[in-house]
């Protein structure tokens, strides 16, 4: 069956106003031939009525469906999102071995945020100062110790609260371009950084779904990293 | 009567980032693929003469060997000369992508994966 469209919607309302016109065209006499025109054009409303009722249901079947693309779009946009805060944090504490959860923290920098360049540090010693325990895409590595409130990533220490560059790297204390600077935490008490320097070329700027994956390792991270330290403690002491 | 049988595509991963491997498994999980992995490029050559996939996903830079070298390994052998592989990398760099295409890549995907991206391109590469 040929389905009803806008074009045959228009060309029924049409139809039905140029009998109008006839009828009224019609000289005096012709009493037959306009009682056929009645008889057609009774036959014709209902179809026209009609016609115009199902081309406003189409209009809002296609705005539901356009409502339900945007849905989702956005559920798969969110689903890939979970993926990714899953996969980190299954990657984050599925080990105790230091080792391992550093090179997880390296991974998931590089293949789930698009950064290369990046450096853990963890608040070590009395007065605490911020030790680089992980460096990765950047030389020559970072072997100096950060003292908190200098430069961003000690500021970040001392506020506790995460930096992200509004727009290009920001060139740091050293002239290290730092693209986003993260504190780690355990039980809200800042243990440490994450800082990405440089993004990959073709990343270019950190969205929404990556600052929310930040703070997600802010606490994990931190807390992974802590495990790791109480283990081998554990494993010193027995 | 006839019965139909429907068997499942076999992906082979190829990618020494566990955290890469899993994202991978987690999006392909969706559809009705089986998944086979390699650590790098040495063993995804080995995996790929043993397994016989339907479609590669290689990472490039990898130990051992990297992509674009497991990738021309490939391209030599008979067994391996027509399946589809694609380039699955953070390398996205022109002089990168150029490589994996002279290589003999059938697509190229920059990390951080886009799920959507990966699963058009894998059903692409599948026919499906």
């Amino acid at each position: 069956m040929k389905r009803a469209t806008l074009d045959d919607t228009l060309a029924l309302a049409e139809a039905l106003e140029r009998i109008d016109r006839l009828s009224a065209e019609l000289p005096a006499g012709r009493d037959p031939l306009r009682g056929e025109l009645q008889a057609l054009r009774d036959r014709l409303v209902p179809h026209v009525e009609s016609a115009a009722v199902l081309h406003g249901e189409l209009a809002s079947r296609e705005l539901e469906l356009k409502r339900l693309e945007e849905a989702l779009a956005e559920a798969r946009r969110r689903g890939a999102e979970t993926a990714s805060h899953y996969v980190a944090m299954h990657r984050l504490h599925g080990t105790l071995d230091r080792g391992q959860v550093l090179l997880a923290l390296e991974e998931i920098v590089a293949s789930l945020l698009g950064c290369e360049e990046m450096a853990v540090f963890e608040l070590i010693g009395t007065p605490p100062v911020l030790m680089p325990v992980l460096t990765a895409g950047i030389a020559p590595s970072i072997r100096d110790a950060i003292r908190p409130g200098v430069g961003m990533i000690g500021q970040v220490v001392v506020s506790g609260v995460a930096w992200i560059a509004e727009g290009e790297a920001w060139p740091d204390h050293d002239g290290r371009p730092l693209t986003a600077c993260v504190p780690l935490k355990v039980d809200g008490a800042v243990t440490g950084v994450l800082a990405l320097y440089r993004l990959l070329e073709h990343k270019g700027r950190l969205l929404p779904a990556d600052l929310e994956l930040l703070d997600i390792l802010g606490t994990h991270a931190g807390t992974a990293l802590c495990a790791t330290r109480l283990r081998m403690r554990t494993a010193w002491s027995s | 009567m006839t019965i139909k049988r429907t068997m499942n595509k076999k992906i082979l991963l190829v990618d020494h980032s566990q955290t890469s491997l899993f994202l991978e498994r987690m999006i392909l999980r969706q559809g009705p693929y089986d998944l086979v992995t390699a650590a790098d490029g040495e063993e995804g050559v080995r995996e790929a003469l043993a397994q016989r996939p339907d479609l590669i996903l290689m990472d490039v830079v990898m130990p051992r060997m990297n992509g674009f070298q497991a990738l021309r390994e490939l391209r030599a052998r008979p067994e391996t000369r027509q399946t589809p592989v694609i380039l699955v990398t953070t390398r996205g760099e022109p002089a990168n992508v150029e490589e994996g295409w002279e290589s003999g890549c059938s697509d190229y995907l920059t990390k951080p994966i886009d799920p959507e991206e990966l699963l058009t391109k894998v059903k692409s590469c599948l026919g499906a």
